[in-house]
């Protein structure tokens, strides 16, 4: 179907052109016409992704090696070596044990003590242990799992998933990011650019500290009544010239306006911690006019609430590597822990106890693992692993996917899956099939050819799905 | 003397070895090690050595006529600790690459022989230094010619990085990379161009020049085309063919195949005068049509492929902010030079992997052509994202032109378009005088170019009225009225 021989869509639909995601009307046929409805039944209407930046320690999170304790301290096997690469290890590493203890979680596997609200919602949550990715470096691994390419340059699963399914919500965006832990990803914000696709789809960023989103707040001096009277002289004009120039690009911008006065409301409202039950907020840890992942998490079920289709979490300091106190598995480790532990749980227990998370998938985890053997860089007094691009764990909730599961398994030492890897890819596949979306068709000509998620690869993985 | 491994580099750094202990004993073993003699570090280069976080050691005679000061000239990779006739008197902890002069220090000689130390300490990857001696009358020459070349750099501008072609000894073998993969080699393969397009004339040389001139050949079917549809596209919202940047198969075919021949010819014929393309097609019948839609329009070419009326579509990111500095009277036209950091929202820019930070430009450098602001593709500025500029992280040619409520909150809410409302303002006010409706009509006039009606005057006057009449200052009243006018859909869009 080339976009002449066949009117889009969309242009019929007028009702869906006035939203954040609406491209000009004229426009829509850049590349061809998105589905902006599923292929088949969603299990998940929207998503939480809590991408920890930096790549946490599932090793020493949920994949408990007694073998690890055991040759603590001694040379990693040789065939570890063989044809390898890492970020920074050199010579040959010595492994080692997990620094902190274990608890039974309500799944009946053991989890870190750190975590231990996290332990009572693993009934709820499908942990996959075989996690594996092609990428050793943070941006390349980000870009990977995110955009299907290890390079810059491609849309963002949130991008897709706007572009594919448009947005639930006339007030608000379909793909929000927030971002917590005092930095940004090593990707930057090409993390949830748009890529090729029509910029509409880019991620829209909620800050944490001035205005929730950019240049919604009036200047001084136009407060919202003198806002509004503006706001008719505009549309008085601009409905002068909708009559004389019969475009319905005109009629759209008149809408857009209206909107974006509706939304100079409807975010503020939206993102008011302070008018959630004070029982919520301290199930979350969550504290009005701060920065925090514990915010963020319960501004995430807010938003999903209100129909936004793909909350992107990113929060950092995870990069645990062991040159000293800021990265390593005794110190920074137990404070990253603390700081998720609660929020977490408590995201998993909120949607639940709402009846949302039954269709709002929720996924946690790293860009990739932490290899068995301490780094020592530099002879570093501090414990700590390297980049592990083998095998990783990852935590997924609701929205169609299994309660209580573990998916696959790794080598005695946490060095390798030995059981049912699954890709970045496959990751992403699913992520779509829940959202109702077939990843091999949801595509987007660009410089000549069809462009999708997962690339020419990746498989929905049945065995995650309840 | 080196290198002398230690625990970590603040330790190789901080620890005193043997020279520093007992002074330097150069035919003894000192700890274990023994002095060597360098005649390869010669003075003025920099020498490497490898070693992570370890000590070096260099000692040497200096002899001079008669007493007086001489310059030392260091460079060192990292660490740096020198040592002048057993006197500390240079200590700097710093990471760096060796080059030649980082550091000066000048000393007291004595007549006859001085002795100099230096202590490198090299944290990771190679290790160096760099020494030379200056005299009082070499050091003060070196200064005046450090100053001349400040000076001629002034004259010359910033210095532009080219890119330039290898000579033939230093190009090296390129491969086919088997899967994508760096490590996988496959066939060695040479320059040449598609075998789908004109064949590479063997008089042609095999570099950038060969390849400039094969481009712009007569015969070439392509180049022509592919500029005078873009210029096309710019002027008229869409190209011949749709898809700018691919004519091959998987691109469209093209609306008016003829028309885009005969354009690409003039073109050519023109002498690939790019002003006597535009102005050939500015000049049209076709592009002097009025813009209006009508019901038959919009049924049966809503997308005007068949050009039956005048193009109307969104001014770019770029040329909405450039639109609204000029008809204010603020855009300021300063060709060339630096990027430029206009305002953007705090917190917006954060940088990854270096310090580097966004300050609001202040004065004319506020208001330069968006073309000159500065673009970071991890942190592109956040309105022109919103008006679909790209990240540059692709290559786009054709971006999306969408139609949205964050837009409107720019138009109203950046500071971008609220200076420019302000400045706007005022020179309305003084055109207007004692009559807001003639200070109206003139910027109706100034932005719009066309005159209002009476009912739109009317409009914005009873705007302006009722804002003064509730108690807002003039000038404010003024600027609330010119924001109005910068965010009129007839204002934002080309018709």
């Amino acid at each position: 179907m080339t976009p002449k021989a066949q009117p889009s869509r969309r242009r019929f639909l007028g009702d869906s052109a006035l939203s954040l995601g609406a491209l000009a009307l004229r426009d829509l046929s850049a590349a061809g016409d998105p589905t902006q409805r599923p292929h088949h039944p969603a299990r998940a209407k929207s998503v939480i992704y809590m991408h920890m930046e930096g790549a946490p320690p599932t090793l020493d999170m949920f994949d408990r090696k007694p073998a690890l304790d055991r040759h603590d301290g001694e040379e990693c096997p040789a065939e570890f070596l063989e044809q390898e690469r890492f970020a920074f290890i050199k010579g040959h590493p010595r492994l080692l044990g997990h620094p902190h203890g274990w608890i039974r979680a309500s799944n009946g596997e053991e989890i870190c003590e750190l975590f231990p609200h996290l332990a009572q919602q693993m009934e709820s949550v499908t942990l996959v242990r075989s996690m594996v990715t092609d990428q050793f470096n943070h941006a390349p691994a980000e870009h990977l799992l995110f955009s299907g390419a290890p390079r810059p340059g491609r849309p963002s699963m949130g991008a897709w998933l706007s572009y594919g399914l448009g947005s639930e919500n006339r007030d608000l965006p379909a793909f929000v990011v927030m971002v917590s832990g005092g930095a940004l990803p090593s990707a930057g914000k090409a993390l949830w650019g748009a890529g090729f696709l029509p910029s509409v789809h880019q991620g829209v960023e909620f800050r944490s500290f001035g205005q929730p989103v950019l240049y919604l707040d009036n200047p001084v001096g136009v407060d919202r009544a003198r806002r509004r009277r503006t706001l008719d002289a505009l549309n008085d004009l601009n409905r002068m010239h909708e009559r004389r120039a019969g475009d319905p690009e005109t009629t759209a911008r008149i809408a857009q306006f209206e909107l974006a006065f509706r939304m100079q409301a409807s975010v503020p409202e939206a993102v008011d911690l302070a008018s959630e039950p004070e029982e919520v907020r301290d199930l979350y840890g969550a504290t009005p006019g701060r920065a925090s992942f514990a915010n963020n998490c319960l501004l995430a079920r807010r938003l999903v609430e209100r129909g936004v289709r793909f909350v992107h979490l990113f929060d950092a300091g995870w990069d645990i590597h062991g040159t000293g106190p800021n990265d390593d598995l005794l110190t920074q480790f137990p404070k990253q822990a603390r700081r998720l532990d609660r929020p977490l749980a408590a995201l998993i227990a909120d949607l639940d106890r709402r009846g949302m998370l039954d269709d709002t998938l929720v996924v946690w985890g790293g860009e990739f693992g932490r290899t068995p053997m301490n780094e020592a860089r530099n002879q570093a007094g501090y414990l700590g692993r390297d980049h592990h691009p083998h095998c990783f764990g990852m935590l997924l909730a609701g929205g169609g996917v299994k309660r209580g599961a573990v998916i696959g398994a790794t080598d005695d030492l946490g060095y390798r899956v030995v059981d049912n890897p699954i890709h970045v890819h496959d990751l992403q596949a699913t992520l779509l099939h829940l959202c109702g979306v077939d990843h091999k068709q949801l595509t987007y000509k660009f410089q000549g050819r069809d462009f999708r998620l997962t690339d020419v690869f990746g498989k929905v993985r049945r065995e995650l799905l309840a | 003397m080196g290198p002398i491994a230690a625990d970590s580099f603040d330790d190789a750094r901080e620890r005193r070895f043997a020279p520093e202990i007992d002074g330097v004993r150069l035919d003894q073993e000192q700890a274990g090690r023994r002095w060597r003699r360098r005649d390869d570090f010669v003075d003025g280069r920099v020498h490497n050595w490898r070693g992570d976080n370890s000590a070096f050691y260099l000692h040497r005679v200096v002899t001079v006529e008669r007493d007086g000061n001489v310059t030392l000239s260091l460079g060192s990779d990292d660490a740096i600790a020198v040592w002048w006739n057993g006197r500390s008197v240079l200590r700097k902890n710093v990471a760096r690459a060796a080059r030649p002069d980082q550091d000066r220090v000048v000393v007291d000689a004595v007549a006859g022989d001085n002795e100099l130390l230096l202590k490198i300490t090299n944290g990771g990857g190679p290790g160096g230094f760099c020494f030379e001696l200056w005299g009082a009358a070499e050091a003060g020459l070196r200064q005046r010619v450090r100053e001349l070349e400040r000076e001629l750099d002034a004259h010359r501008g910033p210095a532009v990085p080219i890119m330039r072609e290898l000579p033939a000894a230093k190009r090296r073998t390129t491969h086919v990379h088997v899967r994508g993969s760096f490590l996988d080699q496959g066939e060695v393969v040479h320059a040449d161009t598609p075998k789908v397009w004109p064949p590479f004339p063997d008089g042609f040389p095999r570099n950038r020049l060969g390849l400039a001139k094969w481009l712009m050949a007569a015969d070439n079917p392509l180049t022509a085309r592919v500029l005078a549809n873009r210029i096309w596209s710019e002027l008229f919202g869409r190209g011949i063919v749709t898809t700018l940047e691919d004519f091959g198969t998987q691109g469209e075919p093209p609306s008016h195949p003829h028309l885009l021949d005969w354009l690409a010819c003039e073109f050519v014929d023109g002498g690939w005068s790019l002003r006597h393309l535009l102005r050939t097609i500015v000049l049209s019948a076709t592009y002097g049509q009025s813009s209006r839609l009508t019901d038959a329009h919009l049924r049966q070419d809503p997308d005007n492929v068949w050009l039956a009326r005048g193009a109307a579509f969104r001014l770019s990111a770029e040329q909405l902010r450039d639109q609204a500095l000029a008809v204010s009277g603020l855009l300021h036209v300063q060709l060339g030079g630096p990027s430029v950091m206009p305002p953007q929202p705090e917190g917006v820019w954060m940088q990854i992997y270096s310090g580097e930070k966004w300050r609001d430009a202040e004065g004319p450098d506020r208001y330069r052509r968006a073309l000159y602001t500065f673009w970071r593709r991890t942190s592109p500025h956040p309105a022109m994202l919103l008006f679909d500029a790209q990240s540059r992280e692709a290559c786009v040619l054709r971006r999306s032109r969408s139609n949205t409520p964050l837009q409107a909150l720019v138009l109203w809410n950046d500071p971008q378009f609220l200076e420019p409302a302000r400045a706007l303002g005022e020179l309305a006010s003084d055109r207007g005088g004692r009559d807001p409706a003639r200070g109206i009509a003139w910027m109706w006039r100034r932005c719009l170019l066309r005159e209002p009606t009476p009912t739109e005057v009317a409009r914005l006057l009873d705007l302006f009225d009722d804002e003064r009449a509730r108690g807002l200052s003039a000038t404010y009243a003024w600027s609330l009225v010119a924001s109005v006018v910068l965010c009129l859909d007839e204002f934002v869009t080309r018709r």
